[in-house]
């Protein structure tokens, strides 16, 4: 808060303010009174003016304000002096009348949160989350007797390790000594009651919460000083004596808890957040002997003993993360390198309850603290991120000690970041801010004292690791923080901010309560191996003791590797290792297997992803890094502006992207020759059919050129209708097709006539005239007349074809419409309709003319001329523009779009609903990244899908390219943003057609942009059960990758159709394939080569229609209403095998009164004089009958 | 077992199909049309002479109808078969409702039959009348018509052949457009000199009725067609609010304000309210 003011300040101005003709705080109050008093609130006590004044932030914003009002105001001073004298007296009268209070809640949460239900919200989820008082003093009643068995512990004292060693043989107890295991030491081992037994950790904080996979307690003990020399911080001594008195403990509290029948407990060594060095002890509740007053196991809360040392023991100084504390035997000049990671592990054993002091200070000086961390903790799990190595290194102590830090500086000059004052929400965004804008790592780094009031400032020059440095403690801790960690979490931190800023959404839900931390929506892909453990040479001595275990070698390998090979190909990667962390109390350590498996994330920059050439240092520079990283594939190449480069250059492939070609090769390199690496990404990309063009299976994913074939025939036709000399001259011939915008379910191949998309629709319209018709049938036949010119003439003139059909379906009751169908030399097909200024009024008119009745049937034909002719014009041109942008988007669509298509979804949907829905996750990335791969794009979709409560809420686009950046774009009067007005505008739209239809009878999906605030152009005509379906097939295809994982029966199983949902599914077969005439390379021939596409168009061109596509429409149309009819309509089958699929509206099988217009195959019911029932078998019959010979198959419930 | 002969009048006509070889059955499934006189106001002629069935088998057509009569009553000869499977709402005509060229009665013409119902329309009124009578004795029969549903080429063939009707024949397209075309302009022709005769008028208040030079239609001019839906909703009022000065008075900073301060206020109760909602819902499980 900019302006803090003291109370007595605020009281005299507000005398001060009694004098003046402004509106004052209490005005306000009052003037709300007025309106309020006679409502349902109970006259509510207010608090005395002057504690108001006194109590926080929120009235001084409220005192901001009216100050704000006194300076507008005091123009007008004089003139209103008396009236306003009146109006105070007035309200000081009636000043404790009234809900005050609720006003200034109202006005507080306004100010210092975000919003209203911004603040109920974190109200609300924070109460939730809190952990339940009845577990509490369940697991606290365990915690005292804990307490008070540790202290019935005898010591031990001065054991060698031989008397160690021969403990641990006799009562069969391991002690989790670390590698190397101590041999032949001269010091000595012992146990002595702990100095302090304490809780810390969150659960001593107070900021616990619950949480799906449990809460750990963590209790300190801390060994007392005398069992260390001041030697001990060096060569793992103290670490060394640290497990021999967890292993003590350990085996004294199993017999202890034996004879205290407390045996319910099972106790298991765990490393501390994945660090080895730090084994803790794990005390876990079972089920047996449940009647045990002690027994916690149904609060799900575990309990860690962390053994501690006594801060301050050793000499701190020496601990820094540049010295070295591990001495191995070396030649002699070499130096010996620094081990921070060893330091910092014996630094943090040392300062537990240090830490939990001083975060405890903090809580008690900063109100909000406290619900702060409990929101950081909740944002980091619903993340993924915790303090574990493997999670990152950035769990919620660091959370805490970053924002306890920034209470006191973290500018440059020490000015301070966060304010005592401030709301969760303030704390909560200012750290966010802070990790989002400050450079942690190269650029400079964060020092604090937690020992003292000195205030913490940023330092500049980092010392490229992430670091914020406790001069107290002498801790870096983001220690356990790699590089590449601290990039993923710098970028969840910038799209967090970016959330937190936006004024358009209510995004509480993405920010902290879903579940953020599945690796296919958080990645573009995964990629999965394993490496021998033990084969590694390079892992030396020297290794060993920087990074202590092998995984953290290897993490750091595979990042310098990914980092050089990749570069700008990559947005981040994050590496895992499922290390083992638990282990049981007989064995000194997990059981290391003989391989490791590791899993790398990758964020994918879809810029670069795709491109040919990496280029490297130019001849004449220092090259022998780049040289050596490369090996035998890089050379010397000379480039287009004259530069001569070493370089390195890679093929394209349709399944397989560039980044995992590369990365096959640099770790086949350095790290095991012909290691596999196995993606399921290329599995993903495999799924999307091959154009049968020549060569397709080497473009990239992301390449064009079958849409460029097609874009350059529409060119060139678009060059000779324009030239056409009519009665009137063609002013513009626009795209309006799939495939025109790059979203067609098959690329375009020429001559494949079979496709669905082969005719692409252009909308032609003329010079503006008076003279069309002012009736909507002659108007048609005007444009009948002209396209018979446009006919006679390309006939005449041109080598185009052309021929024109009728066109009943595009606008229903306009049965005059008719399409010009042109086939181009080059091999693809367009389908012409006129568009006039005429036709809009006219429809409109129709509407305005109609019965009232009438009207909703008249206003869905509008909206499908509107979709026809005037929608799927600037659908198209908005698209084009946006999948040039989203690289991914276009064989994501068409995934999603194949994906459709085998569940029988496709042909239900408008092309233009689909590719606004897949649109999506492209736009509104929120918490995500844009999709940057197949994979990842798709799994967006169909999770946006799943959470959809398309009751509930709109779906409103940002059709801009950059919704993202919004500071410059927001200002810029230029930006295609969606502006908050038509924002609001779209979402009273969206209320009002949910008052209309509650349940979602009419209009299921409302799907709005700038260019259709209407939301229902295109969902108009979508009924209820297959919107339904589509919702449910999300789910379930969602649920299957969370509960199997991705692999290949998962896969498999997503794209395959359940018929056994449907009442009855007829087999056909079409007399031949359709799939190469559809353009469509087959996938299992052998004989690839020996495929030849068509050159040419057949003699007659609808021989290779496909005539499922005319059955089913004479099935729709006999069956309105009583039958849906689902199919799979692109022709990609290679035998030419297909289905339909039927399903009964229900309310057509049950039994109904006679009526003429039934309109269905109903036959008089038993028993009943006028009441009859469908006549499913006959039904059944005449369907086959009509399917004759493609039928090859029939089954039915 | 009784069998339904007559429901609301109508005869229950049973017929068999042919089996399929992909759905057998035990029995041989039947369809069941159902046949009455039928009855117009409009067209008394047609009336007389027709039966109107309902629920015709999927390939019901002139031929097969002529085949199925032929087995009842032979004598009967039909001239015609119309069917409407296509479920259309007749009052929708858009060329009515978007011109004022064309009568009601001109419209309406024409045959009404509500979807999945046909009229099988008879040389004359005897032929109608024997053909129903020996529908009602067969009814009655045990002996069941098995209605051919076997069409005599293959679906496959069948359906290609559909696409090729959908191609337009140049020459007769065009002549039929220029005909429509023609007939359109006369009308409109004869509609414009009615209006420049009303031109001339002179009412009672000395008023005569102007009329632009596009103007084609009297309707036109009187009942003027906003053409406004709510897909364009249009904020007209806007340009009017934006002349007046909201703040000038001191009143009106108040009012402003206490506007201000209860929206706040309402907003913070609607908020509230929508919590407790989704609190119900449990929304606010993050797991």
């Amino acid at each position: 808060m900019a302006n803090k003011r003291k109370g007595d300040q605020v009281i005299s101005e507000d005398q001060k303010l009694n004098k003046k003709p402004t509106l004052s705080k209490s005005e306000l109050i009052q003037v709300v009174t007025e309106n309020v008093r006679n409502d349902e609130f109970p006259d509510d006590e207010i608090e005395d003016e002057d504690e108001d004044h006194e109590s926080g932030e929120g009235e001084q914003e409220i005192k901001e304000d009216s100050d704000n009002l006194e300076e507008d105001e005091e123009d007008e001073e004089d003139e209103e002096l008396d009236r306003s004298n009146e109006k105070i007296s007035n309200t000081k009268a009636n000043h404790k009348n009234l809900s005050s209070h609720e006003v200034q809640i109202a006005r507080e949460t306004a100010e210092l949160f975000k919003s209203n239900i911004f603040k109920l919200q974190i109200d609300e989820l924070i109460k939730e989350v809190k952990l339940k008082d009845t577990k509490i003093s369940k697991i606290e009643k365990f915690l005292h007797k804990l307490h008070d068995l540790v202290q019935s512990i005898p010591d031990l004292k001065d054991q060698s390790l031989e008397e160690v060693e021969s403990w641990s043989a006799r009562t069969k107890f391991s002690i989790p000594f670390n590698d190397p295991k101590p041999t032949n030491v001269n010091y000595k081992f012992g146990y002595a009651k702990p100095e302090n037994v304490s809780i810390v950790g969150s659960f001593g904080l107070k900021t616990g919460i619950q949480s799906s996979h449990g809460v750990s307690v963590d209790v300190n003990l801390t060994m007392p000083s005398e069992l260390f020399q001041a030697k001990d911080y060096l060569n793992y001594r103290a670490l060394h004596k640290r497990s021999f008195y967890l292993g003590f403990l350990a085996e004294n509290l199993k017999s202890i808890f034996k004879k205290e029948k407390l045996d319910f407990i099972k106790l298991s060594y765990q490393y501390f957040n994945d660090d080895i060095l730090t084994p803790v002890l794990k005390l876990e509740a079972t089920n047996s002997n449940l009647e045990s007053e002690y027994n916690f196991s149904k609060t799900k809360f575990s309990i860690n003993i962390l053994v501690g040392l006594p801060f301050g023991v050793f000499d701190a100084k020496k601990l820094l993360p540049n010295k070295n504390c591990i001495r191995v035997q070396k030649e002699e000049d070499l130096e010996l390198p620094p081990t921070p990671l060893y330091n910092a592990s014996l630094l943090t054993v040392t300062a537990y309850d240090h830490y939990l002091k001083y975060l405890y200070k903090i809580k008690k000086s900063a109100e909000q603290f406290k619900e702060a961390c409990i929101l950081g903790r909740l944002w980091l799990s619903q993340r993924g991120l915790g303090a574990s190595i493997e999670k990152g290194g950035f769990g919620h102590f660091e959370f805490a000690t970053l924002t306890a830090a920034l209470l006191n500086g973290g500018g440059l000059q020490g000015n301070k970041i966060l304010l005592h004052g401030f709301s969760s929400y303030q704390l909560f965004k200012g750290v966010i801010k802070y990790l989002a804008t400050e450079d942690l790592c190269n650029e400079g780094y964060l020092q604090f004292y937690s020992g003292s009031n000195e205030l913490t400032k940023y330092v500049k020059g980092g010392f490229n690791t992430p670091t914020v440095f406790d001069k107290t403690s002498k801790i870096n801790i983001f220690h356990k923080v790699s590089r590449n960690s601290y990039k993923l979490l710098v970028h969840h931190a910038k799209k967090t901010l970016t959330l937190l800023n936006d004024v358009f959404k209510d995004r509480f839900d993405v920010l902290f309560l879903q579940n953020s931390s599945y690796d296919y929506l958080k990645y573009d892909y995964t990629l999965k191996f394993e490496i021998p453990a033990f084969e590694d040479s390079s892992y030396g001595p020297f290794e060993r003791i920087t990074h202590l275990t092998y995984e953290n070698y290897l993490a750091n390998k595979l990042a310098y590797l990914l980092d050089y090979g990749l570069g700008d190909r990559l947005l981040g990667f994050d590496i895992c290792f499922n290390r083992a962390s638990s282990f049981d109390i007989t064995k000194r350590k997990p059981n290391s297997s003989s391989k490791i498996s590791v899993k790398i994330g990758l964020l994918i920059n879809a810029q670069e992803s795709e491109k040919l050439v990496i280029k490297g240092p130019s001849e004449s520079e220092e090259n022998t890094e780049f040289r050596s990283f490369w090996g035998p594939k890089s050379s010397l190449r000379r480039f287009k502006d004259g530069t001569i480069l070493h370089s390195v250059v890679w093929s394209t492939h349709h399944a397989k992207p560039i980044i995992l070609s590369i990365i096959e090769y640099i770790f086949s390199r350095n790290l095991k020759e012909s290691l596999i690496v196995d993606s399921t990404i290329t599995r993903f990309n495999k799924l999307l059919p091959l154009p049968n063009l020549p060569s397709s299976s080497q473009q990239s994913l992301i390449s064009n050129v079958a849409f460029n074939g097609l874009n350059k025939s529409y060119d060139d036709l678009y060059k000779i209708l324009i030239k056409l000399e009519l009665p009137i001259s063609i002013k513009s011939v626009l795209p309006a097709s799939p495939a025109l915008r790059t979203t067609s379910a098959l690329q375009p191949v020429p001559f494949a006539i079979s496709s669905k998309d082969f005719f692409n629709d252009l909308i032609l319209q003329f010079e503006t005239s008076v003279k069309w018709p002012d009736e909507i049938s002659a108007l048609e036949k005007v444009k009948t007349a002209f396209l018979l010119k446009i006919q006679e003439i390309l006939e005449k003139e041109t080598v185009y074809k052309s021929y024109i059909t009728k066109d009943e379906e595009s606008v229903p009751y306009n049965f005059d419409i008719t399409a010009l169908n042109v086939l181009t030399p080059e091999g693809y097909g367009f389908k012409l309709r006129i568009l006039t200024e005429r036709d809009e009024i006219l429809y409109l008119r129709a509407i305005e003319n109609a019965k009232k009745e009438k009207k909703t049937a008249l206003e869905s034909i509008y909206l499908k001329f509107n979709q026809r002719y005037l929608g799927s014009i600037t659908h198209t041109r908005h698209l084009t523009s946006l999948s040039h942008h989203f690289q991914f988007y276009s064989p994501t669509v068409r995934l999603f779009k194949k994906w459709l298509d085998d569940q029988l979804l496709l042909t239900h949907f408008n092309d233009e609903l689909i590719e606004l829905i897949a649109l999506q996750p492209f736009l509104d990335p929120a918490q995500y990244e844009v999709p940057s791969s197949v994979e990842n794009g798709f799994f967006k979709i169909l999770s946006f899908l799943a959470t959809w409560n398309w009751l509930e809420d709109p779906l409103i686009l940002d059709l801009s390219k950059n919704p993202q950046d919004e500071e410059n774009e927001i200002v810029s009067k230029l930006s295609d943003r969606l502006t908050l007005q038509s924002f609001q505008e779209i979402k009273s739209n969206f209320n009002s057609l949910r008052k209309q239809d509650p349940n979602g009878l009419k209009v299921q999906f409302f799907i709005a942009s700038k260019i259709d605030q209407s939301g229902k152009l295109w969902s108009n005509s979508l009924s209820l059960p297959i919107s339904a379906r589509l919702t449910a097939l999300s789910k379930v295809a969602i649920g299957l990758v969370k509960s199997q994982g991705l692999n290949d029966d998962t896969i498999n199983l997503l794209f395959k159709p359940s018929l056994s949902d449907y009442d009855f599914v007829i087999n056909l077969k079409t007399p031949f394939p359709l799939n190469i005439s559809s353009g469509v390379l087959p996938g299992t021939s052998a004989f690839k080569n020996l495929i030849t596409s068509d050159s040419s168009y057949p003699s007659d061109i609808t021989s290779k229609f496909d005539p499922i596509l005319s059955l089913v429409k004479d099935l729709n149309l006999k069956f309105d209403g009583t039958i849906l009819f689902s199919y799979h309509s692109l022709n990609i089958n290679e035998i030419g095998e297909n289905v339909i699929t039927g399903l009964f509206i229900p309310n057509r099988l049950s039994k109904s009164k006679f009526k003429v217009q039934l309109g269905y195959n109903f036959k008089p019911s038993k028993n009943s004089n006028d009441e009859v029932l469908i006549n499913r078998e006959a039904i059944f019959n005449e369907i086959l009958n009509y399917a004759g010979d493609l039928v090859t198959g029939f089954q039915s419930k | 077992m009784s069998r339904t002969e007559e429901i609301k009048g109508f005869q229950v006509i049973p017929v068999t199909l042919s089996a399929s070889r992909y759905f057998k059955t035990e029995e041989p499934i039947k369809h069941y049309m159902y046949a009455k006189k039928h009855q117009s106001n409009t067209d008394k002629e047609i009336a007389e002479r027709s039966i109107f069935l309902i629920n015709p088998p999927i390939n019901a057509s002139l031929s097969t109808i002529r085949v199925f009569f032929k087995k009842i009553s032979p004598e009967s000869l039909i001239e015609n078969f119309l069917l409407n499977i296509e479920n259309l709402d007749y009052d929708i005509n858009l060329t009515k409702l978007t011109s004022d060229l064309y009568d009601d009665e001109e419209i309406n013409t024409g045959l009404r039959l509500p979807s999945g119902s046909s009229l099988v329309v008879f040389v004359d009124k005897s032929a109608a009348n024997l053909a129903l009578s020996k529908l009602k004795k067969y009814s009655r029969s045990k002996d069941l018509y098995e209605w051919n549903s076997k069409s005599e080429e293959p679906a496959s063939v069948r359906f290609i052949k559909k696409f090729k009707s959908e191609i337009l024949p140049l020459e007769e397209t065009s002549e039929f457009v220029s005909k429509e075309l023609q007939e359109f302009e006369n009308r409109e022709l004869e509609s414009k000199k009615n209006l420049q005769e009303m031109k001339t008028l002179v009412d009672e208040d000395g008023f005569t009725l102007v009329v632009g030079k596009n103007r084609k239609t009297k309707k036109g001019i009187l009942g003027k067609i906003s053409g406004a839906t709510d897909f364009h909703k249009q904020d007209t009022d806007k340009k009017m609010k934006k002349k007046e000065k909201q703040d000038f008075y001191r009143f009106q900073l108040r009012e402003r304000k206490k506007l201000e301060m209860n929206e706040l206020l309402k907003k913070f109760k609607d908020d509230q309210e929508r919590i407790k909602e989704l609190k119900e819902k449990k929304r606010f499980r993050p797991y």
